[in-house]
């Protein structure tokens, strides 16, 4: 956590010309973004734009169809990199929070531990039990995911990325699908997490929250970065008039 | 009026039932006059049990075993009137299909319980081949989905779908052996039994796959698990709980097809029955094979709508 300045060279994550085509669409046509270590960056776009579909470029859930992504330096859209040892050094946070429901809340955070690290099962379930402490879900840990609200959900999910001893996590609209007195208490542990120096890139329009944690705020729209720079500077003073419909729209 | 007309009444229904009983039970009438009476009078008897009968069934304050009794009052009514109209040859039938004399013979009984154990046999080799067969085929069908594996196990589930099973069992008997392939008369059985098993399981499972979200595969992709660890540790577990109730009552059909090994000389229930049917010249081993069915599949059946129940939500 304090490694911040000595690597300061390499970025986190840097994305190079990303395209990808559905079919016939082309959905995103030639994204660059550099994420430092411990920055936390910001999507922003309309529905549509292709924020979602670049967020999963970034550890190939989603395929890109041409460019590249490297994580500190070393390119990973590559046939020959393990893909699955890049996702487990990035966390991934769903909308949908896509816990395993067959799984009490413990086993959803220690599965990674036990499969992808290869990590004796009591010790998977210690370091397992001290995420979700981390989240405040020390009580609930042998609950399944059913019994519990849908920003409990969220932080376990939050935990399982973290439980991992990720590189960087993304989030995809990880309020969007939380009733709203449930929104601040997963901000609330991602604001931490930025604040304990964890690389983050986020999709979400949680304005107050972006104010307050995001560095860098990328605006997206029909598969282009329209604009990018400081969080205030977007938010305060867009330089793109598509930008500043956006912004007039979602307040 | 109406009140009156539902409140139950068991001491008149008790009457009713001694007094119809009574009656059917009486010699009946034969020519004549006398029948269109006895008719009439048959028909009365049922109206005015029924007439007590359908209060206390819908009252409820009626005690259980009072529901219960009534309920069986009504089915010895029904029982009487049958045998009192039908034109029964009744000490033939119960000579030629309910004769213990003949299934006490030496090694009758014998014979027909190892029949159960082969076709048990048959029913448990079939079972597990065509599950791992239904299962493997599903799990590579959604994790490989490559084109042409997918149109060959499609063709697969789709051919033997089609094939009756009995048709199956006639031609691969008759057939093998030209191909070379000497394979026991059980062997076939649980072979052809397999193959047609295997491709329902494979829709069986594949629904269950199907049903799981995408979103689950990508969750569990997203920690670093491999395709076929997502498969075994998030998708299956979820899967096989969804498929339970039509995988079991596939399980069901599949004892009971048993019965179809019988054609390439199987000797399990059927088979056995039918050579004890020629020998002894008497149909009773084919009601007992009928029973030890029963046996079987009696207990399979409940166990299967309880586990309907128990469908989870979701």
């Amino acid at each position: 956590m304090s490694a911040v300045s000595d690597t300061k060279a390499e970025p986190m994550i840097e994305a190079r010309g990303i395209h990808k085509y559905f079919g016939g669409s082309h959905v995103l046509r030639g994204i660059d973004a550099t994420i430092a270590r411990g920055e936390v960056a910001a999507l922003m776009g309309s529905s549509g734009s292709g924020k979602s579909t670049f967020l999963r470029c970034l550890n190939r859930i989603e395929e890109p169809s041409q460019g590249d992504v490297l994580i500190e330096g070393t390119v990973i859209t590559d046939l020959r990199t393990d893909v699955n040892r890049v996702r487990a050094d990035i966390g991934m946070v769903f909308q949908e929070y896509n816990l395993f429901p067959h799984m009490t809340v413990l086993e959803n955070v220690a599965l990674g531990l036990i499969y992808v690290r290869r990590r004796p099962r009591s010790e998977a379930q210690e370091t397992a039990a001290d995420a979700l402490k981390r989240v405040g879900l020390a009580d609930h840990v042998t609950k399944h995911p059913q019994q519990l609200s849908g920003g409990q959900q969220q932080r376990v999910a939050i935990a399982r990325s973290l439980a991992m001893r990720p590189k960087a996590i993304l989030f995809d609209e990880p309020t969007s699908a939380l009733d709203p007195e449930m929104v601040n208490e997963v901000l609330e542990v991602m604001r931490t997490l930025a604040e304990e120096g964890m690389t983050m890139v986020v999709v979400s329009h949680e304005i107050g929250f972006l104010r307050k944690a995001a560095d860098q705020l990328i605006m997206l729209d029909a598969g282009q970065v329209v604009e990018r720079g400081p969080t205030a500077r977007v938010l305060d003073e867009p330089e793109h008039e598509r930008t500043r419909e956006f912004l007039r729209a979602i307040r | 009026m109406r009140q009156e007309l539902i409140k139950s009444r068991p001491i008149p229904l008790i009457l009713m039932f001694l007094v119809g009983l009574g009656y059917l039970l009486a010699a009946p009438a034969t020519s004549g006059i006398g029948i269109a009476f006895d008719i009439t009078a048959t028909v009365a008897v049922f109206v005015a049990f029924l007439f007590l009968f359908v209060p206390v069934q819908i009252d409820k304050g009626a005690p259980l075993w009072l529901q219960n009794l009534s309920a069986l009052a009504l089915l010895v009514l029904a029982t009487a009137a049958f045998f009192r109209w039908a034109d029964g040859d009744w000490g033939r039938l119960g000579y030629l299909f309910f004769n213990v004399e003949v299934m006490s013979r030496p090694g009758a009984m014998a014979r027909m319980l190892s029949g159960l154990w082969i076709a048990v046999q048959v029913f448990l080799f079939s079972l597990v081949l065509s599950t791992l067969l239904g299962m493997f085929m599903a799990v590579v069908r959604s994790i490989v989905n490559d084109a042409l594996l997918n149109f060959f196990i499609d063709a697969y589930v789709d051919v033997f779908r089609a094939v009756p099973p009995i048709v199956l069992l006639l031609v691969t008997y008759s057939a093998l052996p030209y191909s070379g392939i000497v394979l026991s008369p059980f062997a076939t059985g649980v072979v052809a039994l397999t193959l047609i098993e295997g491709a329902y399981l494979t829709e069986v499972f594949r629904s269950g796959i199907e049903a799981i979200h995408r979103n689950q595969v990508l969750s569990a992709r997203s920690i670093g698990l491999t395709a076929w660890q997502a498969m075994r540790l998030v998708v299956l577990p979820q899967s096989v709980r969804i498929v339970l109730p039509d995988y079991s009552n596939r399980l069901i059909g599949l004892m009971k097809r048993t019965a179809e090994t019988s054609v390439i000389a199987i000797a399990e229930i059927l088979k056995v029955a039918q050579d004890l049917q020629s020998q002894f010249v008497n149909a009773t081993p084919l009601v007992v094979g009928a029973l030890l069915y029963m046996v079987v599949l009696f207990p399979m059946t409940r166990f299967v709508s309880r586990l309907e129940k128990s469908r989870p939500r979701q």
